[in-house]
């Protein structure tokens, strides 16, 4: 009982009498209000705005060419202001080839970030659209799909992810955009992640169509003349919206992680263009200096990951917190209520 | 709506087991961050395992040594792996010459090492004839002899076997015979210098197969690719034998108290696959490994500090190397600046060879002069191209490369823009970075590439970016015939293209007068002779600059203080294993 | 549900030949297929390679090698000495025959490598998924129950925290600590690498021993994804009106979300775990390897990187196989958890 009425009262309490007052708002309009009751997901809007700011505002305090241009003398030293004199130089320290980590952190944070939103934009845009039209048909159109999509299943990413690796790193040049000279492997790693991330919420998606399309609610739709493709989006698919937020704010986490996981493997971003991953796999060289006691602070290279672990962390963090927003603000039950 | 509050068997057992599982698994497998601030208690009745807290003194000597790769197949004729390789000093020890380490030739099975003045050699050059020891027996007792190399060669030649190389035995040799039991006889068609590391030699491990075994099962089968002894050689020679092989996670070998030269002191050799570098040096330091294989030199100053182990820095031939695209086929052409020898000097001119070797290896090692360098062929009157950007840029405004608009170098509306490719390695990556840098700052724009290494060293055949002059400059690392100073990639029949798919000279390189001396040297018998060529072709190499060390590439080991007598040589790493200790 | 069941299966036939088909064409592109033949420079050249080729098929066009890893080669005649001249019989039986081929780099049976890394790979990720579930089934209720406390905050940051935890980060950080600097500090310690030490030989104890670590750093990153999936599934459930209905009829809370509540969000997550189940014996590849741990991730990775055909072929369709059919067993555990659906 108390588990129950714990729940109701807090935070979804005001949101079940305000629309009451408030007729006329939208649908959009109430969650948007009511996502912005939910205070963790307005902190991760604010986190990720700042993490945003932080690597376009960066790229003008440092320019790209510094980011990359190495000072073998001065590699692995640890961030300036803890140096005697302090400075600010290197206030995240030098990389292994004396590269400045707090450039490579802002490039390579656009980078990051790229690869994450574009890849999660694909997965989920094929996921969704798969899942969805298997479901609502099913017959011969859920049999092909779901053929295809446990095909895709049946191999597990990673692998699929080294063997493609293999395949095309090293086989497109630099890309030339804006001014800025990217390796060839970006656009692999959005490509190789992107399309090996949405079998998972496409079965998920199925199976919430599956449920749902035999509920109330599609029947009368249904009888009532609405076309098929007005019900799949409109009515059921704002239904499987949770499930799909959830993924695709996982999904987004996966994929800045991904990058730097096969890059352990010797496959992600290739230098000398920066990501997070890849400056943090710098430090997998030296992490045994990492784990030492002695002389922590000058010698442990825990610059080299901290700090884009901070980042990569903070990601994710704020991703959540926007789905978990989201999901409660989305949640079309909470209307009806 | 009642069915849904139905009772079901699957929830049941969701509840159920996670209440198990909550309540049974916590407190044994310890996970999670909130667990482990419990371990050490939980640790305490089963940590220190048998070997640390209870010393065992009752003659069960293990050494351990980690290994980063598994060995693929015991059979000698089925591997060129390294790894693989060094293990037959332990159980397949009947090569008839090995080297210590000092890479000096040691007479093993045979006798004596053949020459033309003991007669071992005839006068041609064509012929010669190995005295086997009499005294050494196979596991099982069968005495080893004469018949076992003879079998061994027919092996390699037989077509039914799929053997890894059939070189040297097939283009060099007419034939291996019997004189007696313990006479080998082997017939070259021409007089073929590099013998002593080729033929029956631990350098490039041909050792011989136990032909009471193995000629049956090849009789039987038609075949000796599936034969058991393949995956466990229960019958060998040696000091140590074969014990157990499990996939995966280790191989061992026992003492063999029989071993003809004594038995050895060490009870049992442990090899444990530890595929990451970064855990061997976990391992290393906890001291749950007694010797550690290919350290990486950012490691050492680390366990130079500990205290723990020795680091032995052992020569093998290699030599971190820069090639230049040299071809001039247009379907394999590099940049066309590289046909121009000032242009590969200057190149090199601009870049601080010694600095990366100061800042990236910490000063262990520094550039090789030329390819041979630590042996005795080495030409050390050569002198080395010089860290000098100001007399590069020179070199190039000579050449015709003059700075554009954009900073970077042209000649003929071409830009002096190079592919600079190499593996996925940390170190090459970072040199690559160094370099880049170097050669932006004298006008020269570089697109960095790395390929994983079994892409990067695929064949021509196969489409593999060198092999396929897909780069104008590549890193790699390269020995000659080690100790042996033999090296057949330079030769212009060597140059891969559709009618040589093969080939492996990616270089690209056909000099005549090199092309002349290379094949002089492997004809020429007398040491000293030989050696001469060799300083003319290394003249060669450095005035033409068609080859450039980036930094000399020795193995480093570690070994623990407790483990004494290893002497490892570059060619035989465990050539004395019967000698190794280990202290408790 | 018979029926469907003898379909599904039915339908699993031509899939696996589809992911055969991609995989194959995929795996025959990745590297140079003689690289297990390459001494320590890297390179196999000359006479050796010619032959070699020629001795392992591989100068035939894709879809012939194909067919005979499908069907074998043993009713055709082979080529080996390079004469044009077909003259011996080929071995190979084919996968159809149950012949998974023999490795490249070993020359050893496929199904033999297999079966030994099988089990050890089991041994782990069991241990380990069984961890997972039971911690992210109590941590999911739990912060979903008292959603927006204190402890689901902490909670979801620090799960949040290991999450996004670089995998080698984590398994070399906890190989350092529990067993380097423990050791040193003369603390109770675990052990660094391997499945056992050489001297006190594989036992049941020492194989727990070193499972610690291992299973430790695989359920630190995994438990996050879990719990926060359940939360989300247990948060929506919550705010059904049937709760609601449940609570107001004076059934204790206890029974309101474990018999009803955690009944209905069991879907997806039947779904996640069903999914994931069949992946176990794939192994995982960066714990595994950092942990020397002989299993099947490891064994296709050190495989891939020797673009060893008839292995990572082996492993994959293996693993396929696997997946197909906790896929099965998922949709037909649908019906039970959730009976609104109906497989005709």
């Amino acid at each position: 009982m108390a588990v129950a009425t714990e729940t109701l009262s807090k935070g979804e309490e005001r949101v079940m009498f305000s629309p009451s007052t408030k007729p006329t708002l939208s649908l959009w309009g109430l969650a948007f209000r009511r996502f912005l009751r939910h205070r963790a997901a307005v902190g991760g809007i604010i986190g990720l705005a700042l993490i945003f700011a932080f690597v376009i505002v960066g790229s003008f305090a440092y320019t790209e060419a510094y980011a990359n241009k190495p000072d073998v003398v001065n590699r692995l030293q640890a961030p300036s202001w803890l140096q005697d004199p302090p400075t600010w130089e290197h206030p995240m320290g030098t990389d292994s080839v004396g590269r400045d980590v707090l450039a490579r952190i802002i490039y390579g944070g656009q980078i990051s970030l790229i690869i994450g939103f574009l890849s999660v934009l694909i997965a989920v845009t094929l996921g969704a659209i798969i899942g969805a039209v298997s479901g609502y048909y099913g017959g011969s159109v859920d049999s092909i799909l779901m053929r295809f999509t446990e095909a895709m299943i049946a191999i597990p990413s990673l692998f699929f992810l080294i063997i493609i690796s293999k395949m095309l790193i090293g086989s497109i040049p630099n890309i030339n955009l804006l001014g800025r000279s990217l390796s060839g492997s970006v656009p692999i790693v959005i490509f190789v992640i992107g399309i090996f991330g949405w079998m998972v919420e496409a079965r998920i998606v199925r199976s919430q169509f599956l449920s749902l399309k035999q509920q109330d609610f599609v029947l009368a739709a249904r009888a009532l003349g609405v076309k098929d493709h007005s019900i799949m989006w409109k009515h059921i698919l704002p239904n499987s919206i949770a499930p799909i937020i959830v993924f695709a704010s996982l999904g987004l986490a996966v994929a800045i992680l991904t990058e730097a996981y096969v890059g352990f493997l010797g496959l992600g971003v290739q230098e000398p263009t920066a990501s997070w991953g890849n400056i943090l796999n710098q430090a997998l060289s030296y992490l045994n200096r990492a784990f030492a006691p002695q002389d922590f602070i000058h010698r442990g290279v825990w610059w080299l990951w901290l700090f884009p672990s901070l980042m990569i962390i903070f990601t994710v963090l704020c991703v959540n917190f926007i789905g978990d927003g989201l999901r409660d603000a989305l949640d079309p039950r909470g209307l009806t209520k | 709506m009642k069915r849904i509050f139905a009772p079901s068997s699957i929830l049941a057992i969701l509840i159920v087991t996670a209440a198990w599982l909550a309540a049974a698994c916590a407190p044994v497998a310890a996970p999670g961050p909130a667990a482990q601030a419990t371990q050490p208690a939980v640790a305490q009745p089963t940590s220190a395992p048998a070997a640390t807290a209870a010393p065992s003194t009752g003659g069960n000597k293990v050494i351990t040594i980690s290994y980063t790769q598994e060995a693929n197949n015991l059979n000698p004729l089925y591997t060129n792996q390294w790894f693989t390789q060094n293990l037959f000093d332990l159980f397949l020890d009947n090569a008839l010459i090995t080297f210590n380490d000092k890479n000096e030739p040691l007479p093993w099975i045979a006798k004596e090492i053949p020459s033309i003045e003991n007669g071992g050699i005839s006068a041609d050059g064509k012929v010669i004839t190995f005295n086997l020891r009499d005294d050494v027996k196979w596991s099982d007792g069968t005495p080893l002899t004469a018949d076992d190399y003879v079998f061994t060669y027919e092996m390699i030649l037989s077509d039914k076997n799929t053997v890894t190389s059939r070189d040297p035995f097939e283009s060099e040799v007419a034939s291996v015979v019997t004189k007696d039991p313990h006479t080998l006889v082997v017939t070259f068609n021409e007089p073929y210098a590099p013998w002593m590391t080729s033929i029956f030699s631990r350098a490039n491990s041909s050792v011989a197969i136990p032909k009471h075994i193995l000629q049956p099962v090849f009789e039987k089968d038609g075949t000796l690719d599936n034969a058991e002894w393949n995956r466990a050689p229960t019958v060998g020679v040696g000091p140590f034998l074969f014990k157990e092989w499990e996939t995966g996670s280790h191989l061992t070998f026992q003492a063999n108290p029989d071993f003809w030269m004594g038995a050895p002191k060490a009870d049992q050799i442990f090899f444990r696959i530890v595929p990451d570098d970064a855990s061997q040096l976990a391992a290393i330091k906890a001291g749950d490994t007694d010797i550690g294989v290919f350290i990486s030199p950012s490691d050492v100053p680390d366990l130079e500090k500990l205290g723990t182990v020795d680091i032995p820095k052992v020569q093998s031939g290699y030599k971190e190397s820069w090639y230049f695209n040299m071809s001039t086929d247009p379907a394999t052409m590099g940049n066309p600046a590289l046909q121009d020898a000032n242009v590969r000097r200057a190149l090199v001119m601009a870049v601080d060879r010694n600095k990366i070797t100061q800042e990236l290896l910490y000063g262990l090692t520094k550039p090789a002069l030329t390819f041979w360098d630590g042996m005795a062929q080495a030409n050390t009157d050569i002198e080395p191209i010089p860290y000098d950007p100001e007399g590069a840029k020179k070199l190039l405004d000579d050449a015709g490369w003059k700075v554009g608009s954009d900073g970077i170098r042209e000649k003929d509306g071409v830009k002096l823009k190079l592919r600079y490719v190499t593996t996925t390695r940390e170190v090459r990556k970072n040199t690559q970075a160094i370099v880049q840098q170097e050669w932006k700052d004298i006008g020269i724009d570089s697109e960095l590439i790395n390929h994983p290494s079994d892409v990067f060293f695929a064949s021509f055949g196969d489409k593999g970016p060198i092999a396929t002059g897909q780069y104008d400059i590549a890193e790699w690392s390269n020995s000659p015939q080690f100790p042996d100073p033999n090296a057949v990639d330079w030769l212009c029949s060597e140059i891969p293209s559709d009618a040589n798919p093969p080939g492996g000279n990616w270089e690209f390189i056909c000099d005549k007068d090199l092309d002349a001396l290379f094949q002089e040297q492997a004809r020429t018998v007398d040491a000293k002779k030989r050696i001469e060529l060799f300083k003319q072709i290394q003249k060669i190499i450095a005035d033409q600059v068609y080859w450039v060390s980036i930094w000399d590439d020795p193995d480093l080991w570690t070994v623990s203080k407790k483990v004494t007598g290893v002497k490892f040589s570059g060619a035989t790493p465990f050539w004395n294993a019967y000698e190794w200790d280990k202290m408790e | 549900m018979g029926r469907y069941i003898v379909r599904r299966m039915l339908q699993a036939i031509p899939l696996l030949f589809i992911v055969s088909l991609i995989v194959f064409v995929l795996i025959m592109n990745m590297g140079d297929p003689l690289i297990a033949f390459a001494g320590r420079n890297g390179q196999v050249k000359g006479a050796d390679r010619e032959r070699l080729i020629r001795k392992l098929g591989l100068d035939q066009p894709i879809y012939v090698q194909y067919v005979v890893w499908l069907v074998g080669n043993d009713w055709m005649k082979l080529d080996l000495d390079g004469d044009g001249v077909p003259e011996t019989n080929g071995t190979r039986r084919g996968v159809l025959r149950g012949d998974l081929g023999t490795s490249v780099v070993t020359r050893e049976p496929v199904i033999k490598m297999v079966r030994d890394r099988l089990p050890n790979t089991l041994l782990l990720m069991v241990t380990a998924e069984i961890v997972i579930i039971s911690f992210a089934l109590i941590l999911g209720i739990a912060t979903a129950v008292f959603k927006y406390s204190i402890f689901d905050n902490v909670f979801t940051g620090l799960s949040f925290v290991g999450f996004s935890m670089p995998v080698p980060l984590l398994a070399l950080g906890l190989i350092y600590i529990f067993g380097v600097y423990f050791k040193r500090a003369g603390l109770p310690y675990f052990p660094t690498v391997g499945m056992f030490e050489p001297a006190a030989g594989k036992t049941p104890e020492q194989l727990v021993w070193h499972l610690v670590l291992p299973v430790a750093t695989l359920s630190i990153i995994s438990i996050a994804a879990y719990s926060r999936f359940i939360r989300s599934n247990m948060l929506e459930v919550l705010g059904h009106d049937y709760i609601r209905t449940a609570t107001s009829k004076g059934l204790s809370s206890r029974v309101v979300l474990f018999k009803h509540a955690l009944k209905n969000a069991a879907l997806p997550i039947v779904t996640l775990i069903g999914l994931d189940l069949g992946f176990l014996l794939a192994g995982a590849l960066v714990t595994e390897t950092i942990f020397s741990w002989p299993g099947m991730g490891r064994l296709f990775y050190d495989h891939a990187l020797k673009s060893d055909m008839p292995v990572l072929m082996g492993v994959l369709m293996l693993i396929s196989i696997s997946v197909i059919f906790f896929q099965l067993l998922t949709d037909i555990t649908y019906t039970f958890v959730d009976p609104r659906i109906r497989y005709q």
